[in-house]
């Protein structure tokens, strides 16, 4: 370079030097070359100070234009977001007073209504419905021991009258006009029923000290008449 | 609608399937009609009270035309039995069919089934004068008879044995009596 390009500026072999420069385009020979021209040319470091100016401005530029663009798009994303909030949960809405106990108990009344209903089926299957199996009084009950004759003439309970299980005459139920007695059968048959009525002699003279409320059964005679 | 209008046929058609297959089959092999017959029988001569040493212990008498219920009469606090009547007739199951007795007593009976092994009935037995005795409804063996009594006049006894033996049913043949 020599005095007489000082003193006229920068050529342009020299401004695209110093570009590369500042932009880090250089090699190794290009870069000793433009540190060597600004260290000994002024103009040379004005034009690189200039380039790095503008350089910032630019970025500066950038950057403000890069933040607008992003606010916008977060405002549109929200306002889509809070479009589709009121849509399927309705207006959004600022409630000033806390709320109390039993409205929060209100606002929970179909979780409660379900789990009372879940409870009350609950306790009705468990308690009420009848296990399959249990004897009724019209249920047969094959096997099971007889322990007492029936007195007073009604014997609601199924029984088996029996003392061999092979052979047992089963009773579904057994009414008569006195008292009941069954003799068992020693071969394991069936037992044999006896309806048990006073005789007439033994039934007067008990009538008359007879309490309140005792009835005395109708005197039977092979002829058919009572008497 | 085609298919809820059949669904509503396919449970009435399924019953008459059931009820027609089911006697053809004969699973339970289940008779249609029973033989019932009703003894009546009087007791005499009533034990009371403990045998003594002096007098000897007697035999309870027993006619041989109830010689299959003895063991049963046998348990009865009576010496002497004597067989009053005697009837055997078939009945229908499940159908009601009233007996008159020798004394005026009625016995209203209901045969519910008849197997090989088991028989189901119903008794009804009333006094002369419609004053029920003994109601009841019992199982027992096929091979079995069901012996029931009660207290007469004169410490006597008068006692049913009321058995009941399935009648086969040839096929082919209506049912009746």
């Amino acid at each position: 370079m020599t005095k007489q390009d000082w003193q006229e500026g920068l050529t342009e072999r020299e401004e695209l030097l110093l570009s590369q420069y500042f932009d880090g385009e250089c090699g190794f020979m290009a870069r000793r070359s433009a540190e060597k021209l600004i260290s000994s040319n002024p103009l040379a470091r004005d034009f690189l100070a200039s380039l790095e100016s503008a350089g910032s401005t630019c970025r500066a530029a950038a950057q403000e234009s890069a933040v607008s663009a992003d606010l916008w798009s977060r405002i549109d994303a929200r306002i889509e977001s809070e479009e589709r909030a009121a849509f399927y949960l309705g207006e959004r809405r600022r409630d000033a007073e806390p709320q109390s106990f039993l409205s929060r108990l209100r606002s929970r009344q179909a979780l409660w209504g379900g789990l009372s209903g879940a409870l009350a089926a609950a306790v009705v299957l468990v308690f009420f419905v009848a296990p399959v199996g249990k004897s009724s009084s019209g249920a047969l009950l094959p096997g099971q021991p007889f322990h007492q004759a029936a007195v007073g003439g009604l014997a609601a309970e199924p029984a088996s009258l029996t003392s061999n299980p092979r052979s047992a005459m089963e009773v579904d139920w057994m009414r008569a006009n006195g008292s009941l007695k069954l003799f068992q059968d020693p071969s394991g048959k069936s037992a044999t029923i006896w309806v048990r009525r006073r005789p007439a002699a033994a039934r007067a003279v008990k009538a008359a000290q007879a309490t309140p409320g005792i009835s005395a059964t109708p005197h039977l005679y092979l002829d058919g008449r009572a008497r | 609608m085609a298919s809820s209008f059949l669904r509503l046929l396919a449970l009435p058609i399924s019953i008459i399937a059931f009820c027609a297959v089911v006697p053809c089959v004969g699973l339970c092999q289940d008779s249609a009609f029973v033989s019932v017959s009703v003894r009546t029988i009087q007791a005499s001569e009533p034990i009371e009270g403990e045998p003594s040493g002096d007098s000897p212990v007697q035999a309870p008498k027993i006619p041989a035309e109830l010689s299959d219920v003895s063991a049963k009469l046998l348990q009865l606090p009576f010496h002497s039995f004597q067989l009053l009547s005697s009837k055997n007739e078939t009945y229908e199951i499940k159908k009601r069919e009233r007996m008159q007795l020798p004394n005026g007593q009625t016995l209203t009976f209901r045969p519910m089934y008849m197997d090989n092994k088991r028989v189901g009935l119903w008794l009804n037995w009333r006094d002369g004068d419609g004053t029920e005795i003994l109601n009841t409804r019992v199982h027992f063996d096929a091979d079995d008879s069901v012996v029931t009594g009660t207290d007469c006049a004169g410490n006597k006894g008068l006692i049913l044995a009321i058995k009941a033996v399935a009648v086969p049913t040839p096929a082919g043949e209506a049912g009746g009596k």
